[in-house]
């Protein structure tokens, strides 16, 4: 197989999911009367025409990517985290309790007290689900989805509660919030005229340091030996329950980090119904990005693209978001189908083979 | 369905060549088998056999070649196609549902039995019987499957086969998992059967080629690169022609050693996974410097025996002590450190982590050794160097040291899990068959592998149902039956007989 044919399927290939993607979009798009060429244009491309928008997209992507991080380290270990969006909720909470609780505190000291508190929050709602699988045998995905709901439940009452802003009574929004938050969580925003901030870098610290944790020390040796051969691992000698213990808690950590960054960045207060399904995103991005900081750091812009494009669409083209998401399942399902026919060396042979069809004799030859 | 078809009275395939990306599976294969031969289709692992079988039962297509019976040129789209021109297989795994009878198990694929709404079982009854008598197979056929054993099973195999309707029978390594009786048993069965049909079967156990086929055809690459009638060679040509050199598994000639216990069994108790006592009260000493040999039918408690010791399986009672340490319940982790080495029963799960290149696979056990990582970092060049070496070493054919462990061939998986334990220096040895399905070369390399440690003085736990690899390779032969150890013979008082005898669970060699 010569290496033009290899380059020429690939790419051949890639066109193809991209027509059916947008194939299948467009039947949707036509059901409903939408403009289809210029919904994927607003989609794809509007958010990147202005720094404003592009900001925007960047802000999505942040939380996103450092949740994907977490879920592929239980990923990786052996472990399906469902929990990310209650652990995210957990983190706010933490994050928030201490910036009430110490508002004076210098921002050195009260910044990485309250993303500590937010990683904890989320590690300890990480590792109820990681000891019950450890000790006795829980599936992740029953224990990670009920906690979901908890956690939920007591995000809900500790801001219609204790957290509740003193001014919400007065004033009333009509959506619950804490209190603006001390100054001394504040992540700056360094573009002027956006919301673009520093958390920014701190996700990609966060990324090089899973990448090292992941590939380069013994410790993340063992966590991927027991992922991918539970049993091999075992019989190695690594304590397998152990380390699935330590991805969970690591895993719900950075989930609670995304929550504190994304309401000391963005918000400066929690309100009911930030986490906003970056839980459930964030499974999407890691296993998009391959489970691997390089990949999942593209994955969550994507995905950052693609929540803006929705909210974009909606104003501009008057096509639902709701109506986007159901566009983004596509692409999803798309793509994974190509990642699956690429890796499929049968399928190409064949395919070599049909279109070396004319002259059968030189495949003799070459063999 | 039309049971009595002509018979096949010839069966030729012609210049078979099948191709898989970067492999030429089979290379312009050309045999015969007239009516009433037995053919014995050798070679190494990966030499092909697999895939011609697929290809003459349906499961693939040969990109160039023909199938011909009776003269006639066949197509087979699918298994059912090879089915319906009367090829029938018995494949290496019994393909049998454990807790439903000989009867309802053949009914299943019986589709003349089948009406829309009543499975009519004494059809298939009846059909049972015929073919009992016809090939002298006897079954019950009101047995449930889990009853019987390995080799009864084996013969529910081939009478489901035979009454649907095969008149041309493909045996996958037959005997793989049969006691040495079973064995005999079954090679004078074939034999009986061959009066009324052919067969072909594929072996690497050249002894039973010699006894049963009367052609053989050897397999290298692909390609066919010898054939013959059996009766006029002898099985160390055909174990050279099959390997491309000249094979002598290594014999232990050794004088029997005087090490010290090291390993000392004491009343052991194990539970299976299924709760009950699979050691019952098992008591077996081993020195440094010999090999115990293991003999048994596998699930008389070899695999409880191995994974206790290595603390991987709870210990109910009873004590191991290992270099005067009692190691019974202590972590995997404890015990690997405490020095025992183990090449355990299943190498692609417990071996390797297949997902992982080669060189991590070797340091598996070494992580958090001074050698290959400092303050938690993995140093990665002392981890290529040991992998480069022990590639060498051990002649790991890899086209480099960092391919996924899982793609190599089992022979070289087995050579990466030997080259890891061996290098990790270990006091002590578990091996479990170290040379299941492997093929001549790599057994005789494992082989010698681990006679030369045990001169270094390592005392070695072989567990194995290849009675040559015990015997060749043992200094004392400990045998098992359910749970306990029948008797320990010393290397001069083991023999085939006399081991089979104990392995069926007779205790005195005198009743038989």
């Amino acid at each position: 197989m010569t290496k033009q044919f290899r380059i020429f399927y690939k790419i051949t290939i890639i066109i193809l999911a991209i027509l059916a993607a947008m194939l299948i979009g467009s039947i949707i798009l036509m059901t409903i009367g939408a403009d289809v060429f210029k919904t994927y244009m607003v989609i794809l491309f509007e958010p990147l025409k202005t720094t404003l928008q592009l900001t925007e997209v960047l802000i999505r992507a942040i939380p996103l990517t450092i949740i994907a991080l977490g879920i592929s380290v239980a990923y990786r270990s052996g472990i399906i985290n469902i929990g990310g969006e209650g652990q995210m909720a957990m983190g706010i909470l933490g994050t928030t309790a201490v910036a009430l609780a110490f508002p004076e505190l210098p921002k050195p000291i009260l910044l990485p007290m309250a993303v500590l508190a937010g990683a904890m929050a989320g590690g300890v709602w990480g590792f109820i689900p990681g000891i019950l699988k450890a000790k006795l045998q829980v599936s992740e995905l029953l224990s990670t989805v009920m906690l979901n709901y908890i956690a939920a439940q007591i995000y809900t009452f500790m801001l219609r509660g204790p957290f509740l802003d003193p001014a919400e009574l007065t004033m009333g929004s009509g959506t619950p919030q804490s209190m603006r938050l001390s100054r001394g969580i504040w992540l700056d925003r360094f573009l002027k005229g956006t919301r673009l901030h520093t958390g920014i870098f701190f996700a990609i610290l966060l990324a090089l340091l899973i990448y090292f944790l992941l590939w380069k020390t013994n410790f993340g040796y063992k966590m991927r030996a027991a992922g991918a051969s539970t049993r091999a691992a075992k019989y190695g000698g690594i304590s397998v329950t152990w380390y699935l213990v330590i991805a969970m808690v690591i895993s719900g950590a950075f989930a609670g980090m995304a929550g504190a960054i994304e309401i000391a960045g963005v918000h400066r207060r929690a309100i009911e119904g930030i986490t906003g399904g970056y839980g459930f995103s964030g499974i999407v991005v890691a296993l998009f990005g391959g489970l691997h900081p390089a990949g999942i750091i593209p994955a969550s812009f994507f995905f950052g693209l693609l929540i803006v494009g929705a909210d974009m669409t909606q104003r501009m083209v008057g096509v639902p978001a709701n109506m986007v998401n159901v566009l983004q399942g596509v692409i999803i399902l798309v793509i994974v189908a190509t990642k699956m026919i690429l890796a499929d060396p049968y399928l190409m042979e064949r395919i070599w083979r049909k279109y070396q069809g004319i002259g059968k004799k030189h495949v003799e030859v070459e063999a | 369905m039309e049971l009595t078809q002509k018979k096949i009275t010839n069966l030729r395939v012609e210049h078979i060549t099948k191709r898989f990306p970067g492999v030429l599976a089979s290379d312009d294969i050309t045999l015969e088998i007239s009516e009433g031969q037995i053919l014995a289709l050798v070679g190494e692992n990966g030499a092909g056999k697999t895939t011609l079988m697929n290809i003459l039962m349906g499961l693939y297509q040969p990109d160039e070649g023909r199938i011909l019976i009776n003269g006639e040129e066949v197509h087979f789209r699918s298994p059912n196609d090879a089915f319906a021109a009367g090829l029938g297989m018995v494949h290496q795994q019994y393909m049998l549902v454990a807790n439903m009878t000989v009867l309802e198990n053949i009914a299943l694929g019986f589709k003349a039995a089948w009406s829309p709404y009543k499975l009519n079982l004494e059809m298939v009854r009846d059909r049972i019987t015929e073919v009992a008598k016809k090939y002298g197979l006897s079954v019950d056929p009101d047995a449930y499957i889990w009853q019987l054993s390995v080799g009864e099973q084996q013969r529910v195999e081939l009478v489901k086969t035979l009454c649907l309707g095969a008149r041309f029978l493909i045996l996958d390594e037959p005997t793989s998992a049969l006691t040495p009786q079973e064995t005999d048993e079954l090679i004078v069965l074939l034999k009986n059967m061959s009066s009324e049909l052919s067969i072909i079967f594929i072996s690497h156990k050249l002894q039973e080629v010699k006894d049963l086929s009367d052609k053989i055809t050897i397999l290298r690459h692909g390609a066919v690169v010898f054939e013959g009638n059996t009766h006029e060679h002898s099985p160390s040509d055909i174990a050279a022609l099959m390997t491309g050199h000249e094979v002598d598994l290594p014999l232990n000639e050794e004088p029997a050693c005087e090490g010290i216990p090291v390993l000392d069994i004491k009343s052991l108790n194990v539970k299976s996974d299924r709760g009950f006592l699979a050691l019952n009260d098992l008591n077996l000493t081993i020195c440094s410097g010999e090999i115990v040999g293991l003999a048994g039918v596998s699930g008389n408690g070899q695999r409880e025996l191995a994974e206790s010791i290595n603390g991987l399986r709870k210990v109910e009672n009873g004590e191991i002590q290992f270099y005067g340490e009692n190691i019974a319940n202590k972590s995997p982790h404890h015990i690997i450190e405490a020095g025992m080495g183990y090449i355990p029963e299943e190498r692609n799960t417990e071996g390797i982590v297949p997902s992982f290149s080669m060189k991590e696979n070797l340091i598996l056990k070494d992580t958090e050794h001074k050698e290959f990582s400092r303050y938690a970092f993995l140093k990665n060049k002392a981890i290529d160097k040991n992998a480069e070496d022990l590639r060498v070493k051990f002649d790991i054919r890899s086209p480099n040291i960092s391919i996924a462990a899982g793609s190599l061939s089992g022979g070289n998986i087995q050579k990466v899990i030997l080259a890891r334990e061996i290098s990790r220096r270990p006091k002590f040895l578990i091996a479990v068959y170290p040379i299941r399905g492997l093929d001549l070369g790599a057994a005789e390399f494992i082989h010698k592998q681990l006679l030369e440690i045990r001169h270094e003085g390592i005392g070695i736990l072989l567990i194995s149902e290849e009675l040559d690899e015990i015997l060749d390779l043992s200094d004392r032969v400990a045998v098992i039956f359910k749970g306990q150890i029948q008797k320990v013979l010393a290397r001069k008082d083991a023999n085939r007989r006399s081991l089979g005898i104990l392995m069926a669970g007779v205790k005195d060699d005198q009743t038989v």
